[in-house]
């Protein structure tokens, strides 16, 4: 694009003003005419400028000043003191307290003259920037395509640039529908703490095609989920990936099903969002298709979400077929990983060591049994108090279920789901205890936790 | 109204013209407005309102801005979901032989906007227009980058969320659209953007097909990729229509058009893009804490556009995605290739927005400038790329 250079440069002066109307943009030597009206203007405001001194000395007066103010143009000025010595060929233009100005035929003609190219010159330079202009903008094709190339090579270029500052990885790309992500980082979340764990992922189209995935709240879940999206969305985007190794079998969508805060600031029930959005994916997702599930469920009771989690994992592994990583904390539905192929567990690991309970982040194969709702209650600022009669509370609970499951071969969730009846109403256990059982503690603030406590405490000793 | 001046005559014959958008009346060096304009412009502008006419017992309600300053007012009132109609003086005062003439030059709307201080550097601006009722022909034009992009898509679901995708400023819809309330509602909630209805005629295929032929200057729709796409061609041809009738010029810079299939692409809906937080965080909105925040490490705005495009559109195709990764591999093995590149990206001016306005004929000495500044960089780079060996690098080579 050399010759528009060029023509930019052989006629636009380097630091033109902002206004295109009022001159003072094209290089001299460009244009003939109008080299020619600068001249002229030039030359005329010479001989004012030379026309005091001259006036000065044809009439002696020494106070005499040439001068120019809008409105009245050019103008020679003479104190009033000195006015007698004033030649009759001055003609008066305006009075002043001290002065008198006055105007020659010869003057007037200059000014009209230097007026005259003046405008002449100014109309000719946006004459000539506008032919320059549009000769420019013949040319926007190539520009388009200029500036297509050149977004290009800053975003290949960017991708290589993080790659090395934020240590990415080249994935490999393949057709066969397996992730395959070694020692995976979340891209955002990285940036915000001192170490992030890694983790490893395998989905495939066999054995590893549904991961329930169990563990604390705010042990690291969603972040999983998440990471292993992000790399397979970064990865068909041509940039290297916050893994060690990755490969990648090309994705046709992701589909995202995850506890939604601004679903809750618009008024709409968190229930009829979750489940309109699972309709869209259970209708729209493929085999090839990326599906991540984040707590299905969690807004209406128990052993409704429960129910549905359990077909929804069910019918997205025998029809769907679509890679998909599932976050619950229903620990019941781990155990279709008996039943059904394809369905693998995992979970995040914790560490509990003298009560205290630490997240290790790192995900593990297999489930877990516990939820550490109650710590996790305990460090978000729950008070002591609750913190310690949830713990009472959950204890008696556990208790009394340990005794009632030991005379029973299967485990309470198969109860639950396969015959609700029995699980919701068993008869000889205290209403208080059912109703404790159906505490969703995690989600509970604690004014509700409090709140509850009293009622059932209330219940006990009526 | 009997007694009304010539000039108000002139005023109101306009004004009824424009009836929804604020009309600014150019009078010397202010655009003035009157009557609910003027209120309206008083209060969202924080200016004086005056009267026109003072000593009538009617006066009529007035405000201005000068003209100079024109951009920051326009802004705003774009920015509040206004638009505006610009009455320019079209002879010279001097010559006139009593009233100047004058007549609305442009309409002013979020999705129409060329002016260096209404647009946002780090993304396009898009406007859209949208036909049939299921399956859905829809276009997306940036006027200021030339983009026009048109494809068809078969439900209300991915219609939103190939929608949600351009995060347009600025829709068009039929009239029996716009009557289809569950659309603008679902519309309304996931895209803020200004909905506008435009007439009927534009949206009916025959004049939508002769309006793509006028503008690529051909004889048949074939070389544009979009023959027998009846809907796509209507929703296209609607947009130039809107474009033209709004700008009052044709719309030269738009100089091709790509039909794209959404198949083409990974398919990522809204509900994907905020729960994984691409280019929005969820909690306030905002882009702290988004993929786009960590991965723009763009020199240059274009590649600031071109990254979100990508990052909206991942690739299905292997051999697409492989050439991508063998040039990052290369610039990020070969560190002075990489950095002679940014170094001489660095601080390139917009050209992509910079020639749109050339071609609309607004650019100034100070832009042909910042073009020349552009152009000089481009042998060097040039030189530097020649070192290149991949594929797509050396396809990028000598534009």
């Amino acid at each position: 694009m050399t010759d528009i250079w060029e023509l930019i440069d052989d006629a636009i002066i380097d630091d033109p003003p902002t206004t295109v109307k009022e001159g003072g943009i094209i290089k001299e030597g460009f244009d003939d005419d109008l080299d020619e009206l600068k001249r002229k203007t030039k030359e005329g405001k010479k001989w004012i400028n030379t026309l005091e001194r001259k006036e000065k000395d044809r009439t002696g007066i020494e106070t005499l000043k040439v001068g120019y103010n809008k409105v009245h143009g050019y103008y020679i000025e003479v104190s009033k003191t000195q006015d007698d010595k004033v030649p009759d060929h001055y003609s008066r233009k305006q009075t002043l307290k001290n002065s008198e100005r006055y105007y020659t035929e010869e003057l007037k003609d200059k000014e009209e003259e230097i007026i005259s190219s003046e405008e002449k010159m100014e109309a000719l330079e946006y004459e000539i920037f506008k032919e320059i202009r549009d000769e420019v903008g013949d040319h926007s094709k190539r520009f388009q395509k200029t500036a297509e190339v050149l977004s290009k090579i800053d975003v290949i270029t960017t991708f290589a640039h993080l790659a090395v500052r934020n240590d990415y990885n080249r994935p490999e790309i393949g057709e066969n529908g397996r992730l395959d992500i070694r020692e995976g980082r979340h891209p955002v979340v990285e940036k915000t703490v001192d170490s992030f764990i890694p983790n490893d992922a395998l989905l495939d189209m066999g054995n590893n095609r549904y991961i329930i995935i169990t563990g604390p709240n705010m042990s690291g879940k969603s972040t999983y989920m998440r990471q292993n999206a992000l790399i397979t969305l970064l990865a068909q985007i041509g940039s290297f990936v916050p893994a060690e190794k990755a490969h990648i079998g090309i994705v046709d969508r992701i589909f995202t099903r995850v506890g939604s805060l601004d679903a809750l600031t618009k008024g709409k029930s968190t229930f009829m969002v979750e489940m309109v959005e699972l309709a869209n994916i259970l209708h729209n997702a493929s085999q090839d298709s990326l599906i991540l599930l984040d707590e299905i469920g969690s807004g209406t009771s128990t052993f409704d979400g429960l129910s549905i989690a359990w077909a929804v994992t069910e019918y997205i592994n025998k029809n769907i077929k679509a890679k998909t990583l599932f976050a619950t904390h229903y620990h019941e539905i781990t155990e279709l990983e008996k039943s059904l192929k394809g369905v693998k567990n995992l979970h995040v690991a914790v560490k509990e060591s003298e009560g205290e309970v630490t997240f290790l982040r790192k995900v593990r194969e297999g489930h877990t049994d516990e939820s550490y709702g109650i710590h996790v209650a305990s460090l978000a600022g729950v008070p002591d108090p609750v913190v310690e009669r949830s713990m009472e509370v959950l204890k008696q609970i556990e208790e009394d279920h340990t005794i009632k499951m030991e005379t029973k071969d299967s485990p309470k969730f198969k109860q639950v789901v396969f015959d609700p009846s029995t699980g919701e109403t068993s008869s000889d256990s205290h209403p208080v205890i059912e109703e404790l059982k159906k505490l969703d503690i995690e989600n509970m603030t604690p004014m509700e936790a409090m709140n509850e406590l009293w009622k059932l405490r209330k219940e006990v000793e009526d | 109204m009997a007694d009304r001046t010539p000039m108000m005559k002139q005023y109101y014959k306009l004004k009824n013209q424009y009836p929804d958008s604020i009309l600014f009346f150019r009078m010397g060096d202010f655009y003035e407005m009157f009557d609910e304009d003027a209120k309206l412009a008083a209060k969202e502008l924080d200016i004086a309102l005056t009267t026109r006419d003072k000593g009538k017992n009617d006066p009529i309600p007035m405000a201005g801005v000068p003209y100079h300053s024109v951009d920051s007012y326009l802004q705003r009132l774009i920015k509040n979901g206004y638009t505006v109609a610009i009455a320019e003086q079209v002879e010279d005062p001097k010559q006139a032989k009593g009233l100047v003439d004058r007549e609305v030059v442009r309409v002013v709307t979020p999705g129409t906007v060329i002016d260096e201080g209404l647009l946002d550097d780090s993304s396009n601006n898009f406007l859209i227009g949208i036909a049939g009722d299921g399956p859905y022909g829809l276009a997306a034009v940036d006027i200021s980058t030339g983009d026009f992009l048109v494809t068809q898509l078969d439900q209300q679901k991915e219609l939103i969320s190939e929608i949600v995708r351009y995060e347009p400023s600025e829709c068009i819809l039929s009239s029996s659209l716009i009557n289809d309330e569950q659309l603008v509602e679902n519309l309304k909630q996931e895209v803020p953007m200004m909905i506008n209805k435009y007439k009927d005629e534009a949206f009916r295929y025959h004049p939508a097909e002769s309006k793509l032929l006028d503008q690529f200057n051909t004889d048949s729709l074939e070389p544009l990729g979009i023959q027998g796409k009846k809907l796509a061609v209507i929703s296209a041809g609607a947009v130039l229509d809107y474009l033209e009738d709004t700008q009052k010029r044709t719309m030269d810079y738009i100089q091709r058009l790509q039909f794209y299939s959404h198949k083409d692409y990974m398919t990522l809906d809204a509900t994907t893009l905020k729960n994984l937080e691409i280019f929005q965080n969820l909690r306030e909105s905002g882009k702290d804490g988004t993929l786009l925040k960590v991965m723009d490490d763009t020199v240059t705005s274009m590649g600031y556009r071109r990254l979100r495009k990508w990052l909206q559109q991942p690739l299905l195709d292997i051999d697409l995605i492989e050439e991508r990764l063998g040039a990052v591999q290369e610039l990020k093995d070969e560190i002075f290739l990489r950095d002679d590149i940014r170094d001489q990206m660095d601080g390139m001016s917009d050209i992509e927005r910079l020639i749109s306005r050339v071609v609309y004929g607004n650019a100034s000495a100070r832009d042909l400038i910042s073009i020349k500044n552009v152009l000089g960089k481009l042998e060097p780079l040039d030189t530097i790329l020649s070192d290149a060996q991949s594929d797509y690098l050396l396809n990028l080579k000598d534009p």
